[in-house]
């Protein structure tokens, strides 16, 4: 290795034709500046309003704690009542209606969501579910700047049958439920009564035994 | 100047970096194998004499406005490995902008390492927003390393972007390397 000089070594033998690797490198990096500007230029920004609901919440969930995937110290407390639309403008209400529930949270840009949606979706297709439970979903943490955003055409592609209540930009729905990693899992006992949580994907076995344990 | 058309020429130019970090070791590789190959190499090496350094300073600081655009502007939050890679990025942009200026080509050593860290960090990085289930089965709700902000062309991510920048920085010192070793033929930069 040469020690640093000062002086460069001169070509070792007179040039043959230099590239001109400079003028290169500024001509390709304006014509990508260019190229870049002519296929983004034309796009209009996305109305991200329509994306995010208005949902009212009542109650408040003590924090998921981040450390364990199942959290059953949450027991007994009031799962907090939630009045709120999906995409299409239906209302749809999670409250204390004597049956035993399971809601998600998802993020549309979360990997293990993007898993967990059609695992759960084709075994309710294929008849699955558990007798006297129901399922609700929170469509939340909406970020327009994000992968798989839209929310909305994510779960019509994933043709989600599970109820959706679209969270607002705030996550004021995910918050009253305590904030957990996604997907994130609140499971309800008839009484209106929180039985555990579980952040991260269940897949359907653990699902199925999770909504089973309820009373 | 909006966000779409930003981040479209930042995953332009990482394309564009890979395409030269190809090139070069292609170049190099082949330049071993023959009289013809080695005059090509010799005469593209040699055009870069002079330049090397401050080409990977021209690269490095590009990352570094890159990440601080998409963290400071876009306010997109680093996630814990982004962190890791700025951690390797950032020193690049000082020492190699000085020991280009002062020619100083015994940084090599320093910035390859640097470098090799950086892209390392990147290559996990990437390898665990394609597969998500090696970096655990949940999204944190803070900024979970396994979700990409965004994919373009389905494969430029932003540690993608870091890996393309680490890689040809490596290149243009391997460039660099040849170079200062005269026309003896050398090994890439492992």
């Amino acid at each position: 290795m040469a020690p640093p000089t000062k002086k460069q070594a001169p070509a070792s033998k007179p040039k043959s034709k230099s590239i001109p690797i400079v003028g290169i490198v500024f001509a390709v990096v304006a014509l990508l500046a260019i190229v870049a500007v002519v296929f983004t230029g034309s796009s209009g920004s996305s109305d991200a309003g329509d994306e995010y609901g208005t949902p009212q919440v009542e109650g408040q969930l003590s924090v998921m704690p981040q450390t364990a995937p199942v959290d059953r110290s949450v027991a007994g407390e009031v799962a907090p009542t939630v009045v709120g639309k999906d995409f299409d403008g239906a209302t749809v209400t999670i409250e204390n209606d004597g049956k035993a529930k399971a809601i998600v949270f998802l993020a549309h840009w979360c990997p293990h969501c993007q898993n967990e949606v059609p695992a759960v979706q084709s075994w309710l297709d294929s008849g699955g579910g558990v007798e006297g439970t129901e399922l609700f979903s929170v469509a939340t943490a909406i970020d327009p700047t994000r992968d798989n955003y839209p929310s909305s055409e994510w779960l019509d592609r994933e043709e989600w049958t599970v109820p959706v209540i679209v969270d607002d930009a705030a996550g004021s729905v995910h918050s009253a439920y305590g904030a957990g990693p996604f997907p994130y899992w609140v499971f309800v006992n008839s009484d209106g009564t929180v039985a555990f949580r579980a952040a991260g994907e269940l897949g359907v076995d653990q699902l199925q035994q999770f909504l089973s344990e309820l009373s | 100047m909006d966000f779409e058309t930003v981040r479209l020429f930042f995953a332009l130019l990482a394309v564009a970096a890979n395409a030269a970090t190809i090139g070069i070791i292609v170049i190099g590789i082949a330049g071993r194998t023959g009289a013809g190959p080695r005059r090509t190499r010799d005469r593209v090496f040699e055009s870069f004499r002079g330049l090397e350094l401050w080409l990977a300073f021209a690269v490095a600081t590009t990352a570094m406005l890159g990440s601080l655009y998409l963290s400071e502007i876009v306010h997109l939050t680093p996630c814990t490995y982004c962190w890791y890679q700025r951690i390797a990025m950032y020193p690049l942009v000082l020492i190699l902008g000085i020991a280009a200026w002062r020619r100083d080509h015994g940084i090599r050593v320093y910035a390859a390492s640097l470098a090799t860290v950086g892209a390392v960090i990147a290559v996990y990085h990437r390898l665990i927003q394609a597969f998500p289930d090696l970096g655990g089965s949940a999204c944190s709700s803070g900024v979970p390393c396994t979700a990409a902000y965004f994919t373009l062309f389905g494969f430029v991510t932003i540690p993608y972007m870091a890996l393309s920048a680490f890689t040809l920085i490596l290149a243009l010192l391997f460039v660099d390397r040849a170079n200062s070793a005269g026309h003896r033929p050398s090994l890439p930069d492992a």
